[in-house]
């Protein structure tokens, strides 16, 4: 628990004034799930990436996606080695512990899928042979909702395998100063980071946020208001299954972080939209009205009532 | 330093309730200021030494006063707790008309009102809860008071409004309030208005509880088992005389008295043919003046008796019973109102006494003055105490007249009744025969017995006398008893029966026929000297009559209603606010202190559900506490947290909380908070 909080602390030092986004990424971390972060560049997402693989002290690599950019660019390529007469694997990008995938919807869908199947299998396949990826393993994929053009969307079977969806948003004009301020000495806070977290302590703590106690009464919560997604006049397509799922798994995690063994109906409220924001689709006519899964999902926790017995 | 300062400010406090309650009790009057002071003391001491159970020790104390002036027996004999109740029930018509209530209840409710009064002092004091609700209350009270009776000491009003002012100025508790003073004096001044209004229009309450009160809360009166035969004894019994008896020696009763006396027990005057029927009750109760010859003896009860008898020796000028105050004191427990009472009348005290009571009476000895009750004549009883059975066989008339053919008057024809049946033609024996079913006892007992005891020497002798016209009455009680020491103590074998025959202008006159027995009397200028006794019928020289209707002794108003005693006003306006106070006090005491946490939790919601506060269904606990601004919100908090441990986190949920959450969120602080709220939005 302390490691983490240390894992936090280090995140709040280089991502100045969001702590609920350090916090869902370590709900990511402890949930081992991948977050797709969906904000203007120029937020602090790259140093964000980088502080927690500087934490974690584990490999980190970028990849910058660009609509040229092929699959082999992503999971790697077997080339010819002359000396050895034998084809060998030069592992691409994606063999790290932590992958920022950067503008993840300017790419071809085809690249796309190659990184969404190393996020959901874990392993990748390169000419029929596949190589496991190393443990733990995490995607953190960016991209950019003001640009349309000529940008592939993420098709929605795709979107499902993020267990989040985050939104860093701007920071406020205290905290503007502040990063100003910490950064006068020519020195990036990040370069001031050191590791905090061994790979078994992650794994301790993956354990006991398992073992979290979720009350029968809120596993009923989660499910009515997944439930109230599918039948929600507003929407095309409701939380499925593995979002119920994700819900209850970060709620736990959330409940850990904050120091309880058990969850409460405010935990599974906080979770809900960045779980399940991301996995509801609106109807065309909603959508056109501007109305966002957001204000759905709100308007849906407004009116389940929460269990207090 | 700060000992002394709580010290002080507690002493400013009692004085200022003990400017409240004395400026109640000047326009109230229900109880003496003497009492009221010493009242006031125990409180003080009992809250000094004992902080918490002192109320209980003041109530007790208070108990005790009232025990001790009303009421007889042993404190811990709790039989005069009944009595207490009865007589408050008694009175209860009173109160709720607002009319002048006897002595014992307007002590009982006053020293009631006072201790629930001075706890609810204590309570807001102690807890710094602020002096501001008391000042109102009490100048309330006390204005209302003065507004209902116009009477009494208005200053009393301005002593505790500076007293109460002095004491929010000095201490730190007005700060607990932020209302605006002005604004607490209009509602001050609103309050007093409104109360006064109410007051002056509600109408006269007509609530007859009374009866059913009585009928309800008092076990229904204990008659005496039907013991046929048996042993020798006082019984008030109706049903067959005579059979054969046994001798019990228990003692009854130790009478300290001079002389030897006969206590009277009751009287009957219906004879019909086995059995005397017929208690007299009525009479005319008088007080007579008294005179040197005069004595007093005290009557102390050995043990337990049946009944409401109460005996008397005769005849009594005054009864008292009880406490320091006896002309007081007796009212309530005895069934007439009057307080002086003479020779006429049986007397019944509505519980019966026990072991170690006693009474005082004032006794005038019966007075036989033979020359002056030779002159008078006897027409002028009622016809009551001349009718015989016609069942009664002739022979006993012409017995009867033969005996007194001698006599030339009403008391020589007694005098020869009495010598008759003392002339040993009968033995007293306890061991006689049980008269048969169809004969007359008179008869059975004249004619074919040659024993029997007092009652038949007695009933013969009334019998008689009827028959010859004298207007006779049979009375049973005891027979003076043992002489032990200065002291005479009564057996159950001293119960006794004699005759009484009235006499114009002369009230009645005892005449003892029993062989072997003897009765007191006072002859004219005769010196009451211990251990003489005379035979009533012997002749002596002309005194004074007692006479019952004499126009120059005092007439007893028997409404009782202009003594100054009973002039004690306890309204209903006052008295129901005294019994929700009590009842708040009560209720304070005996509210639960634990809850189960998730009773806890919904309690408190159903509170704020009154003011809008509560938590919405799709709401959770901590956004609910978040969103509504509660007082006290931390304590709420962790409230919260631990309510979710149990409801979500799978704790014990039989683990009881303390209720102090509860009492910050009474109905009234919500209020309160409420009109703060209201206050520092505007």
């Amino acid at each position: 628990m302390q490691r983490i909080q240390g894992l936090l602390d280090n995140l709040n030092k280089v991502l100045i004034g969001k702590p609920k986004v350090t916090n869902m990424v370590a709900v990511a971390l402890l949930c081992q799930g991948h977050v797709l972060i969906e904000d203007v560049p120029g937020l602090g997402k790259t140093i964000l990436v980088k502080g927690l693989a500087k934490s974690l002290g584990c490999v980190y690599n970028r990849i910058q996606f660009t609509p040229d950019l092929l699959p082999a660019d992503v999971v790697g390529i077997t080339v010819y080695n002359q000396k050895t007469a034998e084809f060998q694997y030069r592992p691409g990008p994606v063999m790290a512990n932590i992958v920022l995938a950067d503008e993840i919807n300017r790419t071809s869908p085809k690249t796309q899928s190659s990184l969404l199947e190393a996020m959901e299998e874990g392993q990748v396949s390169v000419d029929g042979k596949t190589w496991p990826l190393p443990a733990p393993f995490m995607v953190l994929a960016t991209q950019n909702p003001i640009e349309y053009e000529g940008t592939f969307p993420l098709p929605e079977a795709q979107l499902d395998r993020f267990l989040l969806r985050l939104e860093i948003g701007y920071p406020s004009q205290e905290t503007e100063e502040t990063i100003i301020r910490s950064q006068e000495d020519g020195h990036h806070p990040l370069e001031s980071l050191t590791q905090v977290v061994e790979i078994s302590d992650l794994q301790a703590a993956q354990e006991q946020v398992a073992k979290v106690r979720l009350s029968d009464s809120l596993v009923k919560y989660i499910i009515t208001i997944c439930d109230r997604t599918r039948k929600h006049p507003a929407l095309y397509l409701g939380a499925s299954p593995r979002g119920s799922l994700a819900l209850a798994r970060t709620a736990k995690a959330l409940a850990w972080l904050q120091g309880r063994d058990y969850v409460i109906p405010d935990d599974v409220k906080e979770m809900a939209v960045p779980v399940l924001a991301h996995r509801l689709i609106l109807n065309p006519e909603e959508r056109l009205r501007d109305v966002t899964p957001l204000e759905i999902i709100r308007q849906i926790l407004n009116t389940v009532p929460v269990p207090t017995r | 330093m700060q000992w002394k300062r709580g010290g002080v400010v507690k002493v400013f406090c009692w004085l200022w309730f003990a400017v409240l309650s004395i400026g109640l009790n000047s326009y109230m009057e229900f109880i003496s200021p003497g009492l009221l002071l010493y009242t006031l003391a125990i409180i003080y001491v009992t809250e000094l030494l004992l902080s918490r159970v002192g109320i209980l020790v003041q109530v007790l104390l208070s108990l005790v006063v009232i025990h001790r002036t009303f009421y007889v027996g042993s404190l811990l004999n709790l039989r005069w707790l009944g009595w207490l109740a009865s007589d408050l029930a008694a009175d209860w018509e009173n109160v709720v008309q607002a009319q002048n209530v006897s002595y014992v209840t307007s002590m009982t409710l006053g020293l009631a009102a006072i201790i629930a009064l001075f706890w609810v002092y204590s309570y807001f004091l102690s807890r710094q809860r602020g002096a501001m609700p008391l000042l109102a209350v009490g100048t309330i009270m006390l204005t209302a008071a003065h507004l209902w009776f116009g009477l009494g000491h208005s200053f009393t009003i301005v002593l505790y409004v500076i007293i109460g002012l002095l004491i929010m100025g000095t201490t730190q508790m007005a700060i607990k309030f932020s209302f605006p003073f002005t604004r607490w004096l209009a509602f001050l001044m609103i309050c007093v208005i409104s109360l006064s209004s109410i007051a002056w229009a509600l109408p006269e309450a007509d609530l007859d509880v009374s009866q059913w009160w009585q009928d309800t809360l008092l076990p229904p009166a204990i008659r005496n088992p039907n013991a046929q035969g048996g042993t020798i004894g006082y019984s008030s019994l109706t049903g067959s005389m005579g059979g054969p008896l046994e001798l019990d020696e228990t003692p009854v009763l130790q009478v300290s008295s001079p002389v030897p006396v006969y206590l009277k027990g009751e009287v009957r005057h219906i004879y019909t043919g086995n059995s005397w029927e017929g208690r007299t009750t009525a009479g005319v109760p008088y007080r007579p003046e008294p005179t040197d010859q005069d004595i007093m003896v005290t009557v102390e009860m050995l043990s337990k008796t049946e009944g409401e008898t109460l005996f008397v020796p005769l005849y009594p000028v005054e009864i008292l019973i009880g406490g320091n105050n006896f002309a007081r004191a007796y009212s309530p427990t005895i069934s007439f109102v009057q307080e002086y009472a003479f020779q006429d009348n049986q007397y019944l005290i509505e519980k019966a006494l026990e072991a170690g009571d006693s009474y005082l009476v004032v006794t005038r000895l019966p007075q036989v003055d033979a020359g002056a009750l030779r002159q008078l004549s006897t027409s002028q009883a009622t016809q009551e105490y001349t009718n015989l059975p016609q069942s009664l066989p002739p022979r006993v008339h012409e017995l009867a007249w033969e005996v007194t053919a001698e006599a030339g008057n009403d008391y020589d024809r007694a005098v020869a009744l009495v010598n008759y049946l003392r002339s040993g033609r009968w033995d007293y024996s306890l061991q006689t025969e049980i008269t048969p079913q169809e004969e007359d006892f008179v008869d059975y007992f004249l004619f074919q017995q040659d024993r029997g005891y007092c009652v038949h020497f007695s009933t013969a002798f009334v019998v008689m006398a009827r028959a010859v016209g004298l207007p006779a009455r049979w009375v049973q009680g005891y027979s003076s008893g043992t002489r032990d020491g200065d002291d005479y103590i009564v057996q159950n074998n001293n119960a006794h029966a004699w005759g009484e025959i009235w006499f114009d202008d002369y009230g009645w006159v005892p005449f003892e026929p029993t062989p072997g027995s003897s009765m007191y009397v006072l002859h004219p200028e005769e010196e009451v000297e211990p251990g003489e006794e005379i035979e009533p019928s012997e002749p002596s020289d002309p005194v004074l009559p007692i006479n019952p209707n004499d126009p120059r002794l005092p007439d007893v108003d028997p409404g009782g209603g202009s003594g100054g005693q009973n002039q004690w006003r306890l309204p209903l306006h006052f008295t129901i606010p005294g019994i929700i106070l009590a009842a708040w006090a009560l209720f304070l005491v005996l509210r639960p202190q634990n809850y189960r946490l998730v009773r806890l939790y919904e309690k408190i919601q159903r509170r704020l559900k009154l003011f809008g506060w509560q938590r919405q269904n799709w709401e959770t606990p901590r956004e609910h506490v978040h969103r509504v601004e509660l007082p006290h919100r931390s304590q709420m908090v962790s409230f919260v947290q631990d309510f979710e441990g149990i409801v979500y986190g799978g704790s014990s949920s039989e683990q009881k909380y303390p209720a102090w959450l509860l009492r910050r969120y009474s109905v009234l602080k919500l209020a309160w908070h409420r009109l703060n709220q209201r206050r520092n939005s505007r």
